[in-house]
């Protein structure tokens, strides 16, 4: 997973992660043990969180579309080979951003395998975010202030 | 076209079955208590107060 390169960048803006499966047992244990997860991996079988978050299933076109060959062409060029799937190719991901104030900030529905937001544009998103949260609560004392 | 608003107010439901997804920036993240795999439990409540990054997998093997 690309975003685990960038640990550190999202240790240093406080930021705490989960990742969410639907698989569990033995898949869920390997993938754990192949990519040395730092984050937990929750499992949600029931697929209720996804589809709250309106993660559905994707269809052919989505999965198999011009958007999954460019990015598997992308990976063949940097020498990386995705593996031939086990699991239900037709799930969406998605990745979700929620502010201190359990405000969903950050929303995104892949529309197939290779629609995920990059790393840094998920960090651009946060510090953004984050520059925006510190401005409104520097700003509060002076409007109390001038309103005295 | 009328559009109806379903549950969460994530996705709307259009005449004729058609379900689409919004955005939900700005909403209220959704309540869940999901277990890892050594069965220990993890709540949206265990993230308050701090900034959450959810990464939803598409599919593991």
């Amino acid at each position: 997973m690309q975003l685990q390169q960038h640990e550190t960048d999202l240790e240093r803006r406080d930021v705490k992660v989960v990742v969410v499966t639907f698989e569990a047992g033995f898949l869920a244990r390997a993938y754990i043990e192949d990519t040395g997860l730092c984050w937990p991996l929750l499992i949600d079988t029931k697929r209720e969180l996804y589809r709250a978050y309106g993660m559905l299933e994707a269809g052919f076109r989505d999965i198999w579309g011009p958007g999954t060959w460019w990015a598997y062409l992308k990976e063949f060029v940097h020498l990386r080979f995705p593996r031939k799937s086990k699991g239900d190719i037709s799930q969406r991901g998605g990745d979700v951003l929620v502010d201190p104030r359990g405000i969903v900030q950050l929303h995104h529905v892949g529309q197939g395998p290779g629609d995920r937001p990059s790393a840094r544009s998920i960090l651009m998103a946060l510090d953004r975010e984050q520059r925006c949260r510190n401005q409104e609560t520097r700003l509060l004392p002076r409007m109390i202030d001038y309103n005295k | 076209m009328k559009v109806v608003k379903a549950e969460h107010g994530s996705r709307d439901v259009m005449p004729g079955g058609l379900v689409f997804m919004r955005s939900m920036v700005g909403q209220p993240a959704v309540p869940f208590t999901l277990s890892d795999i050594e069965e220990k439990t993890y709540s949206l409540d265990d993230y308050r107060d701090s900034w959450f990054l959810m990464v939803f997998h598409r599919h593991l093997g």
